[in-house]
């Protein structure tokens, strides 16, 4: 098992939003998490990647306990963490961007993995220049996940990475990141307000109620618990 | 008359400019309005003149040694006081109080143990130098000189340099930074140190000129922070052009009206770039997504 959280209870200056979630990640799956909003599926992701610090619980990352490690530590762990809809930072160019992404990969490395990030998405070869801020959102999505992928994370945490996205481009963004945990043998922990889409690439899902895991099982599963039949079984 | 006035503002603006890239430095890195900068200006000058003039050491060891102090006092503020708050997501409002709070608590300190009255750094009158009609004293030199190498070296290593780019990013987006896995904490270290510093030179290039006391921290902090509103946060450049700005029509104000007035300009520029161009004249242009 590559990450586990046990009885995880953590939130916000004093309110609590996750109440107690449980939740695993093997090797090489994909995982969706779905939740209506304010479920706290973000808030998952902050107690993974060490923004919040739970209360109380206990995150396990590839065999450590990280429960009280700091960011940094976990992401060169192995973990990557695409935040909401895709951030970069917009003053800065699309290789400045790359730079960053890279920052802690010796010069050899750095150069062989932009190249790879490049042919993984070839529209922004010819924009390296550009300032980021000017990218379309499809366009920074894929230079956020292009970021992230320099340091090959084991475990990729995806925050609603078709957001903002027309329909038509959701559908490549979803194949890329199949391709990419293909690809790379990289296990995938996946927010997606498009549930339907975010179901059809996953193995397995947790749908996510008021803080807690409500329903764990196939995609299948899921949607028929969405739909109410399961939730309460 | 009018070019010797030009001349005085652009060394003028030289100092601004120095210690605006220090309070820039911080600002970019931490979105903090560190008026705590003030007061590293103001105490890293009394250490100079503590070496300097009470012990006699040589003006170097007494530069570097200020300069080292410098780099402390900045890196005590953010370790102690800063970061913990940070820790605590405090708000903007709580760290401006908190950074006030230090401010006022370290003049007072200065002021109980040096007094209130001027001190003198350098004795007599400094040589002149003369280009046609333009007279310039040596340390007016020296500042100007130590505005473009430290403008210079500042532009070449945040452009150039993996530190300085992650100077820019975590300015940009504090977020993702610490998303990708790099050490804030660092950085933010980084340029409490390398803005102290540069708080510390201006300070001294000026007090070496005029002299210190106690307050002398306020007046350029909030001279800096001007340039940095009328130059806009992004571009060091623009920055520079602002500090410019100020101390040229500094001068021409004394020149044409009464030192009285001196900065009452300062603060008339500041409200027209507010009302007019409040990203700063040389603001980036964004899409509408950015915003």
């Amino acid at each position: 098992m590559l990450l586990e959280l046990t009885n995880i209870h953590a939130g916000y200056n004093g309110r609590e939003i996750l109440t107690g979630t449980s939740i695993r990640v093997n090797l090489d799956e994909i995982v969706a998490l779905i939740g209506p909003n304010g479920a706290g599926k973000s808030t998952v992701f902050k107690a993974i990647s060490g923004f919040i610090s739970p209360r109380s619980g206990k995150i396990v990352f590839d065999g450590i306990d990280i429960t009280s490690l700091e960011t940094n530590k976990r992401i060169s762990m192995g973990m990557g963490y695409f935040l909401q809809g895709g951030a970069v930072f917009n003053d800065m160019s699309i290789y400045e961007n790359l730079e960053m992404g890279g920052a802690n990969l010796k010069k050899s490395i750095f150069k062989e993995r932009v190249e790879g990030a490049l042919n993984l998405f070839p529209l922004l070869k010819d924009k390296l220049n550009k300032r980021a801020g000017l990218l379309s959102g499809g366009e920074r999505q894929m230079l956020a996940l292009g970021m992230i992928m320099l340091n090959r994370p084991k475990l990729l945490l995806l925050d609603e990475p078709s957001a903002g996205l027309a329909p038509r481009l959701v559908k490549g963004i979803m194949e890329k990141i199949v391709e990419i945990s293909k690809t790379y043998n990289m296990a995938i922990l996946l927010v997606e307000q498009k549930v339907g889409e975010a179901l059809k690439i996953a193995h397995r899902g947790y749908l996510l109620k008021n803080g807690q895991v409500a329903f764990e099982g196939l995609p299948e599963n899921i949607k028929e618990a969405i739909s109410g039949r399961l939730v309460h079984a | 008359m009018l070019l010797q006035f030009i001349v005085n503002g652009i060394v003028s603006g030289s100092l601004i400019a120095i210690m605006a890239i220090g309070f820039w430095f911080i600002y970019r890195a931490t979105n903090l309005f560190h008026i705590a900068h003030g007061a590293v200006y103001t105490a890293s000058a009394y250490v100079f003149y503590s070496l300097y003039v009470s012990k006699d050491i040589s003006l170097s060891i007494a530069l570097v040694l200020s300069l080292i102090s410098s780099i402390i006092f900045g890196l005590v503020m953010y370790f102690i006081v800063y970061r913990p708050l940070e820790k605590k997501n405090a708000s903007a409002g709580i760290k401006f109080i908190s950074s006030l709070a230090i401010y006022i608590f370290m003049v007072n300190i200065i002021a109980l143990i040096f007094g209130n009255e001027t001190k003198i750094l350098s004795e007599g009158l400094s040589e002149s130098l003369s280009f046609g009609n333009i007279i310039l004293t040596w340390i007016q030199v020296y500042q100007f000189l130590s505005f473009l190498i430290l403008f210079i070296l500042t532009y070449s290593f945040v452009q150039g340099t993996k530190s300085g780019r992650a100077i820019r990013a975590i300015g940009d987006n504090p977020v993702l930074f610490k998303a990708i896995g790099l050490n804030e904490r660092w950085v933010k270290g980084m340029v409490f140190a390398i803005g102290s510093a540069i708080a510390g030179l201006a300070s001294i290039l000026t007090g070496i000129d005029v002299g210190i006391d106690p307050h002398i921290g306020m007046l350029a902090l909030l001279n800096a922070v001007v340039a940095v509103i009328i130059g806009g946060i992004k571009k060091i450049e623009g920055i520079i052009i602002g500090s410019l700005l100020i101390g040229i029509l500094q001068n021409l104000v004394i020149w044409q009206f009464s030192a009285r007035w001196e900065s009452a300009v300062t603060f008339f520029i500041l409200i027209l770039v507010l009302l007019y161009k409040s990203g700063g004249l040389f603001v980036v242009k964004k899409r509408v997504e950015e915003i």
